[in-house]
């Protein structure tokens, strides 16, 4: 009955008509905001033929992000991370270090997380802890002429790379703070130790430990 | 409806998902820096065709011909081919200058051409500073120029010295000595000639070889506004399969301590050649890639450059790929004709297993350096000029 009363009030979202709501089993919860993606990169070496010590590090990528949540009981919820995909520049590094971008490539992590909310459900505030499991889909990877230039290739064969899609655990800390009954403010922070391997059009291939740390910030609606 | 919302979320996970699916990896095709010219000085390393071929192992498709060095480095300057300026016409024994092409190398150059035996003149093409001489009227300076030199003069320089065993020889090196440095210089460092005083000679003519190249690119290349010039410096060339086989019958001949002791004279002469000319090239914008380390580097560790063989040429290899004098050079009709990728990918020689065998061999013929190498070489100097900011 519950929950049939709460599917009738969706449409209702964007007109804010709602009753009172706690984070109590059956809530459902979507929040939008931002997500900032900081990989905690420990690159291998890129194989032979290479020159020793070929390394690449990986940059932050900041996207519009949200989520949506489920309460299962008063204290166990479901979450779904929603992102736009992200880009995250690859830099030379290593002996190779200066010679800025050799490539980005485009990332979308999609999380599903298991999370225990701490407090009563009526609370304001409401730390909460998660772990999941994430699928990191690499994709629309795109060399920079040079990389081209520095892996021997030419314009005309130019060196590509692929980087592979992975999964990975998450574990999470957050914490939802009430404005009023229906709208709330969402932090969290998520760790994903994620390695991944990187291939070149030439043969080559580097290992990589990405271990990307991700903080996000939302405002939610309870319905 | 738990079964509705968690469809309504399934399907919002896959239109996001979908909404980013369908593009495909790829690559940026545009060069960061887009030169109008790329013009090259030197020698065979870097002759993209003077004599009709280059002197590496010829492609078999003459549409896919192998990049040398200074191809490899130039395509990525947006350049995509070279030809040659001077092309040898072997019935005239005349060079014809085709002014449509940026590439002045000419295989044989010396920086000091006047030790060069057929044609001892540094106003021919193969003087390295006459190339430059020439090349540098029409300089532009957003062109990207390349040069080297120094092989040639030290593999002379070498021959001289291995000579200097008998008055005759002894009076042929300081002649040769003495068309670089003052002989009156020559024969001050030289007194009463010993393994020594000999030596010391050959590090003097060899830092007049730097000095004069370093000079020859100030004048003619710096002193047109270039901003954009390589220099590459002179490899050790004891390395090479030519220098290798002189030292073995320097060793058999009179030991292995003498043998060592002519490779560190080379090398020590091949060194102040090169200091010379980064002293020379000091102050300028010009960069120089120390071509001796990096051969060092790939001669130390050839599995980290996926290389099998850094000792023995590919081109004998095959049927043909020595000539009838039983040289195992690329100046020889017979060894260029025999030595290309379709030969040797068909003739795979007895201790090699793949139709590749050949992409992993450091030296083509004696002294030239096969396509893997080249490209190796090449994409070492764009390193070098990726962190310059260039490429």
């Amino acid at each position: 009955m519950k929950n049939t009363v709460k599917f009738l009030l969706i449409p209702a979202i964007l007109a804010c008509a709602a009753a009172a709501q706690a984070q109590t089993a059956g809530t459902w919860m979507v929040r939008g905001g931002g997500t900032t993606i900081t990989p905690n990169v420990s690159s291998g070496d890129l194989t032979a033929p290479s020159l020793a010590g070929t390394k690449a590090s990986v940059g932050s990528s900041s996207r519009l992000s949200g989520g949506i949540t489920y309460m299962v009981d008063n204290n166990f919820s479901v979450d779904v991370p929603l992102a736009v995909p992200f880009q995250h520049d690859i830099s030379g590094d290593g002996a190779i270090a200066g010679v800025g971008k050799i490539a980005d490539v485009k990332a979308l992590p999609a999380t599903l997380l298991a999370q225990w909310r701490f407090m009563d459900a009526n609370s304001a505030f409401r730390p909460y802890v998660g772990l999941g499991i994430t699928y990191a889909a690499f994709y629309a990877a795109r060399s920079t002429s040079t990389l081209t230039a520095i892996s021997g290739g030419t314009p005309s064969n130019p060196t590509t790379l692929t980087i592979d899609s992975k999964w990975a655990g998450t574990v999470q800390l957050g914490a939802s703070f009430a404005i009023d009954k229906r709208w709330f403010v969402d932090a969290s922070y998520t760790y994903t130790p994620l390695s991944t391997t990187t291939k070149l059009s030439t043969g080559q291939t580097q290992d990589i430990k990405l271990d990307p740390s991700s903080f996000s910030l939302a405002i939610g609606y309870k319905f | 409806m738990k079964q509705w919302k968690w469809a309504a979320v399934a399907a919002s996970c896959a239109v996001i998902l979908a909404g980013c699916g369908g593009a495909s990896d790829g690559a940026s095709t545009t060069p960061k820096t887009i030169a109008p010219s790329v013009k090259v000085f030197g020698d065979s390393i870097m002759d993209s065709g003077t004599f009709g071929y280059k002197f590496t192992i010829q492609s078999a498709d003459p549409a896919n011909p192998f990049l040398i060095f200074p191809e490899v480095v130039a395509a990525n300057f947006g350049v995509p081919k070279l030809c040659s300026f001077f092309n040898f016409n072997a019935a005239a024994s005349t060079f014809v200058p085709n002014t449509a092409c940026t590439s002045y190398a000419v295989a044989g150059g010396r920086v000091n051409n006047l030790t060069n035996p057929p044609a001892p003149s540094n106003t021919v093409p193969w003087s390295i500073t006459y190339q430059m001489a020439v090349g540098s009227a029409s300089l532009a300076p957003t062109d990207v120029v390349i040069i080297d030199g120094g092989g040639n003069d030290l593999a002379d320089l070498t021959g001289a010295y291995l000579g200097a065993t008998t008055p005759a020889g002894i009076g042929a090196y300081m002649t040769l000595l003495g068309t670089l440095l003052p002989p009156a210089t020559v024969s001050a460092i030289i007194g009463t000639p010993t393994a020594t005083s000999l030596g010391t000679a050959a590090g003097a003519y060899a830092q007049a070889v730097g000095q004069t190249l370093a000079a020859s690119v100030k004048a003619n290349v710096v002193a047109k506004g270039v901003s954009k010039i390589v220099v590459v410096n002179t490899t050790d060339i004891t390395t090479t399969p030519r220098f290798q086989a002189i030292l073995g019958a320097v060793a058999a001949a009179s030991g292995s301590a003498q043998s060592a002791a002519v490779q560190g004279a080379v090398r020590a002469w091949t060194q102040a050649l090169n200091a010379s000319l980064a002293q020379g090239l000091a102050g300028t914008n010009v960069q120089i890639f120390d071509l001796y380390t990096e051969g060092a580097r790939i001669t130390a560790t050839p599995g980290q450059f996926a290389l099998t063989n850094i000792t023995t040429p590919a081109c004998p290899k095959v049927t043909g790929g020595i000539s009838s004098v039983g040289l195992a050079a690329l100046d020889y009709g017979v060894t260029v004709q025999a030595c290309n990728s379709a030969s040797m990918s068909t003739n795979i020689p007895v201790g090699e297993t793949s139709a590749n065998w050949w992409k992993s061999y450091a030296f083509s013929d004696q002294f030239h350096p096969t396509p893997a190498l080249h490209q190796l070489i090449g994409q070492a100097i764009n390193l070098q000029l990726a962190k310059a900011g260039w490429l």
